[in-house]
């Protein structure tokens, strides 16, 4: 098994991510690697499936976005998380064609924000954290008073 | 049966896991949680406290438990060693400063209710805002308890009620 791999099974069964489990902030739904599908919940209830390509991790970030595990695509766009100006900034489709989320923890949107990194610190990936702390960032936007819910 | 047991401390940096049997004491679930310190730790004056979702009042009566499957509850059992008996903590806002004393084993989220709430701020606006360690860019999950941010004999930790972050740019 590559070192990456090896390192996001040995994050799995961390205490961090088993304890956002055990208080129903997200749950492991399947590794198939490199992708990690994992479904976060939000205030309403409702639970998103992210699926995070995790390859190199944890020196490089995961990158992903909302999954629909039923027909194994993209979420159509229309039952993405609805909301205020926070929800809207970070969860916009139009951004790389709704591949990644729109967070300084992402892989592929961090490219080209340097800035980023002086900007939101507490954002910024931290391999310390593992995979928690990109769950832990949707977690916490799905859980603000912006987010509304998604379109039934 | 096991159940899971999470353990922070001022001793650790990340949260631990240990599990313990249902029928184990609560000596017994002090001391599998002890063995998760760093070798060399001085465990002499650790107190054990236990998270505690209802009611983090430092002079409320709480039940006498004896055993673990009296703390068991639907997401694991939750408790923190550390050499003090209450972390004194500071919150500021705008111009004011809120306090008191809470259990080493209080989240970083109650922490951030009472504070809200004491600062007149309604729920949807308390959960705008994240505490970030006074001094520093460090906003600890809503899950970590303060005693791991307060070192004995401080006992004590200082935060800023900050907006949560927008991602302009």
């Amino acid at each position: 098994m590559a070192p990456d791999e090896q390192a996001l099974r040995a994050d799995l069964a961390s205490a961090r991510f088993l304890s956002g489990e055990d208080r129903n902030r997200w749950k492991l739904e399947e590794l198939q690697w490199p992708y990690l599908r994992v479904r976060v919940t939000a205030r309403d209830g409702r639970q998103y499936a992210l699926r995070l390509n995790c390859s190199g991790f944890p020196a490089s970030p995961p990158t992903g976005t909302f999954w629909d595990s039923t027909v194994n695509t993209r979420l159509a766009f229309d039952r993405w998380p609805r909301g205020g100006e926070r929800i809207q900034l970070a969860f916009k489709p139009e951004w790389k064609n709704g591949d990644a989320l729109y967070i300084p923890c992402d892989r592929e949107s961090f490219v080209g924000h340097d800035g980023w990194v002086t900007q939101y610190p507490q954002l910024v990936w931290n391999p310390a954290k593992g995979v928690c702390h990109y769950l832990e960032v949707v977690h916490e936007l799905l859980q603000s008073r912006d987010y509304v819910c998604a379109a039934a | 049966m096991t159940i899971r047991v999470y353990v922070q401390s001022e001793y650790l940096s990340v949260v631990k896991l240990v599990e313990v049997d249902d029928d184990a004491t609560l000596h017994d679930l002090k001391r599998a949680a002890l063995e998760l310190l760093p070798a060399g730790t001085d465990v002499s004056e650790l107190s054990l406290s236990v998270e505690d979702d209802q009611d983090d009042d430092e002079e409320a009566d709480r039940p006498e438990v004896t055993h673990v499957r009296d703390l068991k509850k639907g997401h694991g059992i939750r408790v923190h060693l550390h050499r003090c008996k209450h972390v004194e903590v500071y919150v500021r806002f705008a111009n004011e400063t809120v306090h008191r004393k809470f259990r080493p084993a209080t989240t970083v989220g109650r922490v951030r209710n009472w504070a809200g709430r004491k600062l007149g701020m309604d729920p949807g606006d308390i959960a705008e805002h994240v505490l970030q360690v006074a001094g520093t860019t460090e906003q600890p999950d809503v899950d970590v308890h303060i005693g791991t941010l307060a070192r004995c004999p401080q006992c004590s930790v200082t935060f800023d009620l900050v907006p949560a972050h927008r991602i302009n740019g």
